[in-house]
């Protein structure tokens, strides 16, 4: 029997026939004679990915969620490996194992889609045919939105939040103006997330913490300079994702628009935005060599204003190791400075945060739409 | 240059972040900050507050105590009790948190001492930033609040509501005359909007459940009456003895000022009073004093209806525990009740005819707070035989610790041909429930007092009216010295006695 560290299967995994699914999880639930597992489920979690190594991850993934809520899993898993122009099916049920080392009573149905080419694309239609009627369902996009796009706009119709992880995005400035498209869409009915943007809490209630006071306040209306490094591993794609968030966050509290871009070098990009009295803001986005672990994530921010009588300064940054954040502010002569701890979060404890509510996050949907009109801007 | 952003009154960039606002840049100064409130409760909740990001960083702590510390000796005593009981534990914060805390060496009874505070304070004002916000936290014996507040006015420390705050802890008062005596001395320093009572069960988030329960769910409020309701039990039981507190508890007399006037006070007017029009400080305090005035002890024959008791040796969790009197630093033959149980009346619309009893000690068998109102039996028993006659009455029970949550016993058909009827409980627990840890009573107290807010902060009224409610105890017991205390063996459940102020069938819980 197949377990892992949060959860014990009822069964092992069962290749059946789309038609059969609902009857093999009937048999699954009727041989639990004991009474011990008990099929429940408060929404219906959709999972796409691709298949790869990782691939065995998900189980884990779903069983934290599944210890706080119930749910029927739907894993849309992108293979190679799939029957040529069909698709394959397969099922399983599992309990999350509590704190104490128990299973939990209450248990998680979990079925498996492996498919490719066209009836990867059309499978929205399979999967509206096995959600559980009037719950709600989420969309967790494990993946760049890069491929796959058409699954992906099919899948719209029937999900009712969306999470991606921009963190994922192989063509970040590409993917973020897909995601845009669709987070932004004045008709659309789901709302959306971003895992990389709850990454980003603790650096944004930094931020906000240093601008608190009533004299510190009153500097944000003179910041005029802003650099935001994120890191890099050696040889590998540059992901600015989390930066751009940051910018967009900023620029849209402040009321800045994006104004031009360009590229000054190889991963650095110089971005001048204006506030609602026309002041040039001038911000710099550039990426740092790091260790894979910081690959992508926020390394260093700094806000500065420039102005005669205006000398204020915030810098934060992580550079001292990536739990922590030093945060330093300088307000004329007065100079403050504070190392905090980062809370890591993992990616279930992100997808559980994003999945707590299906409202919109408008704070979200203004920063990405200051990214949306700076990627415009060619 | 000016810009649209310069004259902003609130943060931008808190919007929509987990908390909307943080305090202002603050100096609190804790006077008897060598005690052991400040080392094992007040720093180590102000370490979780800023770990959380709930303070500035400007946030600076003045310990003000009469021993002689530097800086970095009072720090490293602070260091230690940050390590041993916050949340969250040591961590990278901590540098840059500990270059926030100080040490006055000072006398709590000297005007010069306030003086030279002053000078320190503003001194601060400049290294900090905390452009002159103060609060002033009373963590020391009670005997000491009215210098402290008398010299804190006389150096000019008082300042005014926008600036300035005071945090008394409790108990105010002995009695109802030294609590008005103590209002005068405060309120003739301080406006009442600048003064904080804590009562720390306030804090608790089980306690502020109490308020959401009743006042966020339509099922309950109409059943919350004494047409449904037969009884209402309060208990707060402890199975620690006095520990080291022996000369503070014998002077305050026991349980009767340490927790029935004011923690279990706060218990029953969260249960009682009438809902508040809004969720603010004057509105909730205001029907809190409202069903604290209406509220009186139960009487019978000339005689208030009450049980006081000490513990004798006895065991608790298999190991033997001394008796009262011979507990470190006790008062020989002290008459220190250790368990009180007492039955009172509200005397208003929504209650008469219901009884509150409320009941606290030391050494008993279980640590457990809870709240529990036992609904009225069914009007008339339509099953048949002789299990189906013995239907319990419905019980709701808040439990403030531990295992905090809500349970509702009812009665159900068991799987059997006949009718044969059993309790059942239906159970919400905060633990499995909301998987965020709850903070610590004193953080959400400092938070909302750095805040500003005052509504789980007891009023000069609400402290008088509990006072009064309580005052005909201490005429008989301490007044007119009428010698009626008890004993229980520790580990029991107190003295048999008091089960007579329960009648018409009714018993006290087995917890």
């Amino acid at each position: 029997m197949t377990e892992n560290a949060s959860v014990i299967a009822l069964a092992e995994p069962q290749k059946v026939q789309i038609s059969q699914i609902d009857k093999q999880l009937n048999r699954i639930w009727i041989s639990q004679t004991d009474g011990t597992a008990t099929r429940a489920s408060t929404f219906n979690f959709l999972i796409y990915e691709r298949e790869g190594p990782e691939a065995s991850q998900i189980p884990e993934a779903i069983a934290e969620i599944a210890i706080q809520h119930p749910c029927r899993a739907i894993v849309l898993s992108a293979t190679e490996q799939a029957p040529e122009g069909g698709l394959e099916a397969l099922v399983a049920a599992y309990c999350p194992i509590s704190g104490g080392g128990n299973p939990e009573s209450i248990c998680c149905e979990y079925i498996t889609l492996r498919a490719k080419g066209e009836a990867l694309k059309d499978l929205h239609t399979t999967v509206a045919s096995l959600l559980l009627p009037e719950l709600e369902t989420f969309l967790w996009w494990k993946g760049p939105l890069t491929d796959q796009i058409g699954l992906f706009t099919n899948l719209q119709g029937i999900v009712d939040r969306t999470i991606v992880d921009s963190a994922l995005f192989e063509a970040p400035e590409q993917g973020l103006e897909r995601y845009a498209a669709f987070a932004l869409n004045p008709d659309r009915i789901a709302s959306f997330g971003d895992l990389n943007w709850a990454r980003l809490t603790p650096w944004r209630e930094e931020t906000a913490l240093a601008f608190d006071s009533e004299e510190r306040r009153a500097c944000l209306g003179g910041i005029d300079r802003v650099i935001i490094e994120y890191g890099q591993e050696a040889g590998k794609v540059a992901n600015p994702s989390q930066a751009y968030l940051f910018l967009g966050w900023l620029a849209s509290r402040l009321g800045w628009q994006p104004l031009s871009a360009h590229t000054k070098k190889e991963l650095t990009k110089q971005i001048i935005l204006r506030d609602a009295d026309q002041r040039p803001i001038q911000a710099t986005v550039q990426a740092v060599e790091t260790s894979p672990a910081q690959s992508g994530q926020l390394i260093s921010v700094g806000l500065r204003s420039e102005e005669l009588g205006a000398a204020c300064s915030t810098v934060l940054c992580s550079a001292d190791s990536p739990s922590c954040l030093r945060v330093q502010m300088n307000v004329g002569e007065a100079n403050i400075s504070q190392v905090s701890d980062l809370d890591t979060l993992t990616t279930e404890q992100l997808l559980t945060e994003a999945m707590r509510s299906l409202d919109r996050d408008p704070i979200f949907e203004e920063s990405l739409a200051v990214i949306r009109d700076l990627l415009r801007l060619k | 240059m000016t810009t649209q952003l310069s004259g902003l009154t609130t943060n931008p960039l808190r919007e929509g972040l987990r908390l909307e606002r943080t305090p202002k840049p603050t100096i609190l100064t804790i006077f008897g900050a060598s005690g052991d409130l400040t080392v094992r409760k007040l720093i180590p909740a102000l370490y979780d507050l800023a770990r959380d990001r709930r303070l500035p960083p400007e946030f600076t702590i003045v310990g003000f105590a009469r021993r002689a510390y530097s800086h970095d000796e009072f720090r490293a005593l602070m260091k230690e009790g940050v390590a041993k009981y916050s949340r969250s534990k040591l961590g990278n914060l901590w540098e840059s948190f500990s270059r926030g805390i100080y040490y006055f060496q000072g006398d709590l009874e000297s005007l010069d001492s306030y003086k030279e505070l002053s000078e320190f304070l503003s001194k601060l004002d400049g290294e900090r930033g905390t452009l002159g916000n103060r609060a002033f936290y009373l963590a020391t014996a009670p005997s000491y609040f009215k210098p402290i507040i008398e010299n804190l006015g006389a150096a000019d420390l008082a300042g005014d509501v926008r600036t300035t705050r005071a945090v008394i802890e409790k108990p105010f008062g002995r009695d109802l005359e030294t609590a008005q005596g103590l209002n005068k001395v405060v309120q003739k320093v301080f406006q009442e909007k600048q003064v904080y009572r804590i009562d720390h069960y306030l804090g608790k988030e089980t306690v502020q459940n109490v308020l959401v329960f009743r006042f966020a769910n339509a099922i309950f409020e109409p059943l919350w009456n004494h047409r449904y309701i037969d009884h209402v039990q309060i208990t707060v039981s402890e199975t620690v003895g006095v520990e080291n507190r022996a000369p503070y508890y014998d002077e305050a007399g026991g349980a009767l000022r340490d927790m029935i006037q004011n923690h279990l006070m706060q218990l029953l007017a969260l249960t009682a009073m009438e809902p508040p029009a809004a969720f603010e400080a004057d509105t909730v305090r205001d029907e809190k004093v409202k069903v604290l005035r209406a509220t009186q002890l139960a009487r019978q024959d000339g005689v208030y209806q009450a049980v006081r008791a000490q513990y004798t040796d006895g065991w608790i969790g298999g190991e033997p525990v001394p008796a009262y009197s011979l507990e470190p630093r006790v008062t020989p033959d002290a008459k220190t009740a250790s368990y009180i149980a007492a039955k009172f009346w509200i005397r208003n619309w929504r209650w008469e005819g219901v009884p509150f009893y409320l009941r606290t000690a030391k050494r008993l068998p279980k640590r457990v707070s809870e709240i529990s109102l036992q609904f009225k039996d069914i009007p008339h028993q339509m099953f048949p035989g002789t299990s189906a006659s013995q239907v319990s009455p419905n019980l709701l029970v808040m439990r403030i610790q531990p295992n905090e949550g809500i349970s509702l016993r009812f009665e159900a058909k068991r799987p059997v041909a006949d009718v044969a009827i059993r309790s059942v409980n239906m159970d919400f627990r905060y633990g499995s429930t909301f998987e965020v840890a709850s903070p610590e009573a004193y953080e959400r107290l400092l938070l909302d007092c750095l805040l500003g807010d005052q509504t789980l902060f007891t009023r000069a009224d609400e402290v008088e009216a509990a006072w009064k409610i309580v005052t005909p105890l201490i005429e008989q017991w301490e007044v007119r010295g009428i010698n009626d205390l008890l004993f229980y063996e520790a580990g029991s459940w107190g003295p048999s006695a008091a089960s007579k102020l329960m009648e018409s069938g009714r018993q006290w819980r087995r917890l």
